[in-house]
């Protein structure tokens, strides 16, 4: 056999055995969806899982989950190396933490990494996170003015010590969260997704008679590291700047990006950012980096696998104890508000760059519904507080979006989970946890903004409470509220999201309120934002939106306006 | 009877009360290990702990002296939730045990209990017990303004925290990540362990001294002469139930507490039935605290010169319905439970007057007036950027009204009855914290005004000393509701507290923001006063007066109207 021969062949076992690697990590995944407890994991799909070489490389992630779990796990497994040395590691040993400075960004994400054995060796480590249904704490919302008022923080720990459970960590956790049994569900999960990986990685490097992943991981990497290396010619070198204007807590908060697109990758930067505030919608580092580099990997090498290859060639940068590289013991539970508007940061950027390739800003940031009943809230009257407390304790998150930015050429997405691609929990699903009777879910007319692709639509959601003597809470984390999601190169605005009670009263979008006996909340998620002139929409499409209902004609006319408007300058001055 | 098997009687017994102070003094040095390792002022400082020995069955036998009855009462009952969760037979030398669990420690997640098992000759003798008040514990912090028991910080069920001499790495790990100051808390675990094993150490010794197998024959001893003791002592009390209530000032609207004590063959009885339920705010009692709190009241006038163990604590059966402020269940708010628990003993002693006017004081302080101040850290709507920049400390500053005026003696002034524990000295909060204390003096005319004179309350003025802002975390009673004269006594001068510049008047309980440049002014409350104040003896108020204790104005009061001007000139 020639030497060219057998090097394509090897090429070939390697490209198999990378894509049955990609297949393991998925089986990975969705043993994590059928087994985990909580809603987030199982209808959600808010959950990542992975491999990575035993220097802490991830060279293969399930496509299921989230970019801010997928992205931050990355790094976390090195915190997880350097906390508990490779060479300490025993075949049986699982490690825990929920640091989100070392995890993924809140107390609600559970990370859990599994040694994996060969020949008495370690060959790998699979990662998987969830994000379980309580912490502790205050709970889930913004109002936590430091991280201890935000659960239970667990360092990175020995979870499982060579295949026993250590009891005493276990006891604390059943301790300190509102729902034991199903946290415990998750975190055998994790358990379980972790050793479902290492079987399934076992037999495959049996098959193909590996002693290690070393050479098959520097393989993937060095491709993957390559792809982007190609992908990123297809755009000019520069420097380009953004600026977005999010709601903040209580005051607006300005993310400052500049893009640097350079031979060996993209740099972004984000100095000039807004600093910390005293409210948990700060973003620690790791978060930041994952949906930074997830905007930009949608845009540049979008096809090429996520591992440590396609994720080297973009480095992070932001100050510390800017709002985007918050330090403990800053509060962080609603870390996604902000750093889910990152791609978006990013998109303005790298717009200036190619703008026939990126999409206008979308709702982005999600708008879970997060609705609890049995608890009182210190600033509600003694009335609210007794309703509060009437009903049974509940406590869950209905995943709810805004309509994504309009695409080039394609319209946004309407009611989509864009950068965070979880889905919306089923409504049907939710009632039969909680008490809740939702009266309406429906697009939004009217709410995609304006433009040559239009952007995505919101959605409107009628809720209360079953009984109509009990009260309950939204803890509410919202953006786009002060701030729409903007429009882009002659597109308009998306419309802004908005939050009300039937009684009529306006609710801040950030922190829990009540929603009194017998009333109930309206929540309407935020449109997308246009991409190019309405004028030059086609009418087929508008005539389709207006079919559909998604564009009322007092919406409609703003195209024909525009569209006469055009017409009307094209037209030669007469003299 | 012969001789001689009476002088063995005699003997034995001699020999069995020389064993009994053995062991009070072992638990005594117990405690002085712990003050003197422990990091936290609260232990170090304000000596708010305590200590004791209990036999494998969970009876406790002897309590140091030094100690809070918060901590030492309820500390009784836990060691049986320990034995429950970890039988004697399964633990092992080298083993200790934890909890901060409200409800089966000693009232709140601030209170670490750890329990050390003690063999001799290859078996479990004895297990000691300690508890201390660590400085931080994580959640909201110190203040009752947690609505559930999450808010409020790590919950450690009980663990092993170190098994055959290893410490479970994780435990502290969890601890350290939970806690604001991981250094301070750590150092506080590692004393309670220290202070076991040093009463461990001293008690084997004893046991080796007296050639003692175990403790089984000595601790049945001790129990039952302690069970007869109070079995005598309440022999002095009349059978019957007499009932009391009283209202304090509660989160944001008042509490009713209310008790019927019953004395009949088998002991002292207390129920609160009718006592209000449970706050969504950190007020509520568990009921291990309630017992606590309520038996050491009775003790006061029962038997009191009786040690604290398990006999003498078995004649009082306390009652409360689940729910009630009194017994509040899991996931109520505890942290400041000694607002409300630190006014049983007064609550107690009002249905007790009426079987022995004699014997009772009168309502003082009684909760403790704790200054919790916060420098460095966040509070809701600002000025968050001042108070980031601001040095961070958080310092409890132990601190009392005034007690009751006692039959045939006044109320003692700033001293912590109940608790027991000491004012923390300003000198060592000032080299902890930024602060700086302009003023501690006793607050002239706050004792209510009787034949004996409640104990006077305190003036305090503290400000920041770098000039920034900070937060109070009050949880302070009878501001609304003063401490009520007896027998004719006049009532104490309830607590106030306001900011001195603007004049603002702060709540008595939860997070309130003290300003850049402000000062806080405190004034705690006084005790009650005792019989007719026209009965005072002169010599007594005219040194009252000497000492500013009572200015002109007040000492009116003590006078029949047509006679005032003679004490004046």
């Amino acid at each position: 056999m020639s030497h060219a021969q057998s090097a394509s062949k090897n090429v070939i076992r390697q490209q198999l055995a990378w894509n049955r690697l990609l297949s393991v990590v998925e089986e990975q995944a969705q043993t994590l969806i059928r087994t985990a407890f909580g809603t987030p994991t199982r209808e959600a799909g808010d959950l990542s899982a992975g491999v990575f070489l035993p220097d802490g490389r991830m060279v293969a992630q399930a496509v299921t989950g989230t970019p801010g779990h997928v992205n931050a796990m990355a790094e976390s497994v090195k915190h997880f190396l350097h906390a508990f040395p490779l060479e300490t590691m025993r075949a049986g040993d699982v490690f825990l933490t929920n640091d989100p400075w070392k995890g993924t960004g809140h107390l609600f994400d559970m990370t859990m990494v599994t040694p994996v054995f060969r020949a008495g060796r370690a060959v790998a480590l699979f990662a998987a996170t969830v994000h379980v249904v309580d912490i502790g704490g205050i709970g889930s919302s913004p109002d936590g003015l430091e991280i201890y008022h935000e659960g239970l923080f667990l360092p990175i720990l020995r979870f499982i010590c060579e295949g026993k459970v250590d009891p005493a960590v276990l006891a604390i956790i059943h301790a300190n969260v509102r729902d034991p049994a199903q946290v415990e569900g998750d975190l055998f999960a994790l358990v379980a997704c972790n050793e479902v990986g290492s079987r399934r990685l076992l037999t495959l490097m049996q098959e193909f008679a590996l002693d290690d992943l070393n050479a098959l991981g520097d393989y993937i990497i060095g491709q993957s590291a390559r792809a982007m290396c190609n992908a990123l010619a297809d755009w000019p070198q520069g420097v380009w700047h953004n600026t977005l204007v999010a709601d903040g807590y209580d005051a607006p908060i300005t993310l400052t990006a500049t893009v640097t697109i350079s031979a060996d990758g993209i740099d972004v930067d984000f100095a000039g950012t807004s600093g910390a505030v005293a409210r948990g919608i700060n973003v620690p580092k790791a978060y930041t980096d994952a949906y930074t580099s997830f905007g930009v990997r949608c845009l540049v090498g979008a096809d090429v696998p996520n591992n440590a290859g396609s994720l080297a060639p973009i480095r992070v940068h932001a100050p510390a104890g800017c709002i985007l590289n918050a330090l403990h013991p800053a509060a962080v539970t609603a870390r996604h508000v902000v750093g889910q508007l990152l791609p978006d940061v990013v998109f303005g950027a790298l717009r200036q760059a190619r703008p026939e390739l990126v999409p206008a800003e979308g709702a982005s940031s999600l708008w879970n519904l997060q609705l609890v009943g049995g608890e009182g809230l210190a600033s509600a009257s003694a009335a609210d507080n007794a309703a509060l407390r009437a009903g049974p304790r509940f406590n869950v998150i209905s995943f709810s979006t805004g309509g994504t930015g309009a695409r080039p050429g394609q319209d946004g997405l309407s009611v989509t989970a864009y950068p965070s691609g979880v889905r919306n929990v089923s409504l049907e699903i939710l009632e039969t946890q909680a008490p809740l009777v939702f009266d309406r879910k429906e697009f939004r007319t009217d709410s995609g903004g304006v433009g040559a692709a239009r952007g995505g639509l919101g959605q409107v959601i009628e809720v209360r409470h079953a009984d109509p003597s009990a009260a309950l809470l939204i803890a509410a984390a919202f953006d786009r509220v002060h701030h729409p999601a903007r429009g882009a190169l002659g597109g308009l605005d998306g419309a802004p999201g908005r939050l009300q009670l039937a009684s009529g009263a306006t609710l801040q979008p950030k922190g829990r309120q009540v929603i009194p006996a017998g009333d109930r909340l309206i929540v309407e998620t935020p449109g997308g934002g246009g991409l190019g002139l309405p004028a030059q929409r086609p009418a087929a499409r508008i005539a389709q939106d207006l079919r559909h209902g998604l564009v009322t004609p007092e919406a409609a006319a703003l195209y024909a306006g525009a569209r006469a408007e055009a017409e009307a300058a094209l037209q030669p001055s007469c003299p | 009877m012969s001789a001689v098997p009476q002088r063995q009687a005699v003997r034995q017994a001699i020999r069995q009360q020389l064993i009994w102070s053995r062991l009070l003094a072992v638990v005594e040095e117990q405690a002085q290990a712990l003050i003197r390792t422990a990091f936290g002022t609260s232990t170090r400082e304000a000596g708010d702990l305590s200590a004791g020995v209990f036999l494998p069955d969970g009876r406790m036998i002897a309590q140091a002296v030094t100690g809070t009855p918060g901590h030492v009462n309820s500390m009784a009952d836990s060691v049986l939730h320990f034995l429950r969760a970890y039988p004697a037979e399964t633990m092992r030398d080298g083993d200790v045990f934890i909890t901060n669990d409200p409800w089966k420690g000693t009232g709140h997640l601030y209170d670490v209990v750890m329990v050390t098992p003690v063999f001799h000759l290859g078996k479990i003798v004895a297990l000691f017990a300690s508890t201390v008040h660590v400085v931080d514990i994580g959640g909201l912090g110190a203040g009752p303004d947690g609505l559930e028991i999450y808010h409020e910080g790590l919950f450690l069920p009980l663990l092993h925290f170190a098994r055959e001499g290893v410490l479970e790495k994780s435990i502290l790990a969890i601890v350290r990540a939970n806690v604001r100051e991981p250094e301070q808390v750590e150092g506080d675990l590692h004393a309670l362990v220290a202070c076991n094993a040093v009463g461990a150490r001293r008690l084997q010794q004893l046991l080796r001294e007296f050639a003692l197998d175990d403790l089984q024959a000595q601790g049945d001893y001790i129990v039952e002469r302690s069970a007869r003791a109070m079995r005598e002592a309440l022999r002095e009390w009349p059978k019957g139930t007499w009932h009391n209530h009283m209202t304090v000032d509660g989160y944001d609207t008042p509490l009713e507490l209310h008790a019927a004590v019953t004395i009949d063959d088998e002991g002292v009885r207390v129920d609160f039935t009718g006592t209000s339920g449970t706050v969504p705010r950190g007020i509520n009692v568990p009921k291990a605290y309630t017992d606590a709190y309520t038996s050491f009241g009775i003790r006061c006038l029962i038997g009191a010169d009786v040690p604290n163990n398990s006999g003498s604590l078995a004649a009082i059966q306390v009652t409360a319905p689940e729910g009630s402020i009194v017994n509040a269940l899991p996931p109520a708010a505890v942290t400041a439970r000694s607002a409300i628990g630190q006014m049983l003993p007064d609550l107690v002693f009002g249905a007790l007057r009426q079987a022995r006017p004699d014997r009772v004081p009168a309502e003082g302080a009684s909760a403790l007036w704790n200054i919790h101040l916060v420098g460095g850290r966040p509070f809701p709507g600002g000025p968050n950027e001042a108070l980031a920049k601001a040095r961070r400390f958080a310092i409890t500053s132990f601190t009392t009204g005034g007690t009751g005026a006692r039959p045939g003696q006044d109320g003692l002034s700033a001293t912590a009855y109940p608790s027991g524990v000491r004012n923390v000295s300003l000198e060592i909060l000032e080299t902890q914290a930024p602060l700086l204390f302009r003023r501690k003096e006793y607050r002239a005319d706050s004792g209510g005004a009787g034949t004996q004179r409640g104990g006077l309350g305190q003036t305090i003025a503290v400000e920041n000393a770098d000039g920034a802002p900070m937060v109070l975390a009050a949880s302070w009673d009878r501001v609304r509701f003063a401490p009520r004269g007896a027998l004719g006594g006049s009532d104490g001068a309830k607590g106030q507290a306001w900011l001195e510049h603007s004049g603002t008047v702060l709540r008595g309980k939860g997070r309130q923001l003290i300003p850049a440049g402000e000062v806080l002014i405190v004034e705690t409350p006084g005790g009650a006063g005792l019989g007719d104040p026209r009965a005072r003896d002169p010599q007594r108020l005219a040194r009252d007066l000497q000492a500013g204790l009572v200015t002109p104005e007040n000492a009116a009061l003590y006078q029949p109207e047509t006679a005032s001007s003679e004490v004046i000139a």
